[in-house]
This record gives structure tokens, C-alpha cells and sequence, in this order.
């Protein structure tokens, strides 16, 4: 391409670069290949700057583009993961594209955090067993300890002893599960309205 | 009160949009049967689509559609260099993609079929 055309096809590609930084590079770079290759197809061979322009215009704002691109890809990834931790990943990446994508994402590592509060309870115990428990403290408060801190007994009576292993383990699993569920649900929420930006556009 | 001429033209314009839905919501048909005999790039699949007339879409968003369509293993892309050019991404039907084209075919065929049922009082009277 000409230089001109070069810095048209480039400045677009800046833009949505721009657009698009919620996306991994290599999805990013792929789709800015395709629209290379596409603008040089459409342009045809020894392009003038106008048939340049055109072919840029007809591509579609680098905002359409965005808009449609930039959720399809996330959802799509954010579905196929398995893990806790790929989803989380897939998560941060949504919580980029706007304040629905990010509470998605707090949702997640709120629940998240919760089952992993759950199994430490119960991985811990057996450990440090004197300084691992749920206290009813003398202020009428309750205090969650795992392990750390102060290992002086807290006034006031732990409340699960034992129990604090099955209860962790079972909790942790019904946390973990309850977020996937979360999760899903958000997927599917988001899937459905990207497709009515699909069609809308 | 509007006169003729403008409700024909409000006619055209409405009829525009719904065009545009249909060819919207049949699309994932459309770029799987444009796919059946040959790979294809981007460009060429969009010229099988628009068969003449301009699609009002912006081009570039028949790459997400044929990015899902990938992830849904129903196609799958390679980049071909041509030997005086630049590469192109050539698109191609799996076993699947092949399957699915056939099972959406065959039920756009029905759903066709039953339209035309009932819109053909509508065409006899018409003239």
C-alpha cells in the first residue's frame, strides 16, 4: 500500500487498538490482520488514497467495530474456561469494557474469596488448631481467625471446635459452585446482549 | 395527511429495515452455504452475500460472526499466502460446520415453504 494509504490503514488500526485494549493481543492483532488483508482486497491493487478511504469507510467505524468485536471475543473466552482461576482471568478482561463487566468481575472475586475463606478453615485447622475457629468474644462480636495473628487464646468462646473442617469443606464447595453459577448467569446475560448489538448494527 | 407518494416511500424505507432483519437473522445460514463448495476470504464471502446489492452492514463485522462461528468449530481459518500478493484468510467448512449448513438449510426450507403458503393468497391478489 502507499504510504498515505499505509498511515490511513494504521491510524484506523491505532484506534481500534485503542478500542479494543480489554482484548488479548493475539485475538487483537488477528482481527487487525484480517481487516489489513481485507482493505487491501477491497481497495484492489495500486489503490489511490480516495479508493483507500473508501475501502476504510465500507470496513465500518473503528466504534462499530469495537462495539460488536470487543464483547463477542471476551464472552467467548470467558465461556470455554474451566478453571476458577481461567474464568477470573477472563473476568478482569469483561471488568475493562464498563461498569457491568465490572461487577461481574467483583461478583466473582467476591465469591470466589469466600470459598477460598471456606477451605483455608478447613485446611488450616489441622494445623493450628488452637488459633483456628470462630470466636463469640466477650463484646458480643465474632471473630473468624485462620491461623494468624496473636496466637494468645481471644477472649471468649470458639463456637465450632471440630466441625469447622466439614463445615469449611462443604461451604467452600457450595461457594465455589454458587459463583460458577454467577458466573454463567452473567456470561448468558452479556451473550444475549451482544447479540441484540449484532443485529441492531 | 400524507399523501400517496410519501406513504410509498415510508412503505420503501420500512421495508428496507425488515429486509435488513432478515438478512441479519438468516446470516449464519448464508456464510455457512456460501462456504459449502470452496474456502473463501472475507471479501469473497461478502460479494456471495450481497449478490448485487450493497449490504447496508459494515463490512468488518463479518469477522466476529465468522469468529464464532470458528470457536463453535463449525469453520476453520488458515492464511494463504498468494504467490503475487498479500495473505489472505481463507475460511472453510469442518465436518460440523458441513452437518449443521445441511440441518439449517433443510429447516430454513420448511419455514420458507410455510411462508409461502400463507402469503400466496396475498401474491394472487396482487395482480
Amino acid at each position: 500500500m502507499k504510504i498515505d494509504g499505509f498511515d490511513r490503514f494504521e491510524n484506523f488500526a491505532q484506534e481500534l487498538r485503542r478500542r479494543l485494549r480489554a482484548l488479548p493481543p493475539e485475538d487483537l492483532e488477528e482481527l487487525i490482520a484480517e481487516l489489513r488483508a481485507h482493505v487491501q482486497d477491497s481497495a484492489g491493487p495500486n489503490p489511490s488514497d480516495e479508493d483507500l478511504a473508501t475501502a476504510l469507510e465500507r470496513l465500518g467505524s473503528p466504534a462499530d467495530l469495537a462495539a460488536v468485536y470487543a464483547i463477542d471475543r471476551l464472552l467467548a473466552r470467558a465461556e470455554e474456561s474451566s478453571t476458577p482461576w481461567q474464568l477470573l482471568r477472563s473476568f478482569v478482561r469483561l471488568a475493562a469494557t464498563g461498569v457491568a463487566g465490572f461487577s461481574a468481575f467483583l461478583g466473582l472475586a467476591i465469591g470466589y474469596l469466600i470459598a477460598l475463606s471456606f477451605f483455608l478453615a478447613a485446611l488450616i485447622k489441622p494445623f493450628f488448631p488452637s488459633r483456628t475457629g470462630l470466636w463469640h468474644l466477650a463484646d458480643d462480636s465474632y471473630s473468624l481467625r485462620l491461623g494468624l495473628g496473636d496466637p494468645s487464646m481471644p477472649m471468649g468462646s470458639e463456637l465450632l471446635g471440630w466441625a469447622i473442617v466439614p463445615i469449611g469443606l462443604v461451604g467452600g464447595l457450595v461457594a465455589a459452585s454458587l459463583t460458577r453459577t454467577f458466573a454463567r448467569a452473567c456470561l448468558a446475560r452479556f451473550r444475549k446482549s451482544t447479540n441484540a448489538r449484532l443485529a441492531r448494527n | 395527511m400524507q399523501t400517496d407518494e410519501a406513504l410509498h416511500e415510508e412503505d420503501q424505507e420500512e421495508i428496507r429495515r425488515w429486509e435488513t432483519q432478515l438478512r441479519k437473522g438468516s446470516l449464519d445460514l448464508a456464510i455457512l452455504a456460501s462456504l459449502w463448495d470452496e474456502p473463501l476470504y472475507g471479501l469473497e464471502i461478502l460479494k456471495r452475500l450481497a449478490d448485487g446489492s450493497s449490504l447496508a452492514v459494515p463490512e468488518g463485522t463479518i469477522y466476529p460472526l465468522l469468529a464464532r462461528l470458528k470457536n463453535d468449530g463449525l469453520v476453520e481459518a488458515q492464511w494463504i499466502t498468494a504467490p503475487a500478493g498479500h495473505a489472505r484468510k481463507y475460511f472453510s467448512l469442518t465436518q460440523a460446520g458441513r452437518h449443521r449448513a445441511r440441518m439449517m438449510a433443510l429447516a430454513w426450507t420448511r419455514f420458507v415453504q410455510s411462508l409461502d403458503r400463507l402469503a400466496a393468497p396475498l401474491l394472487s391478489e396482487a395482480k
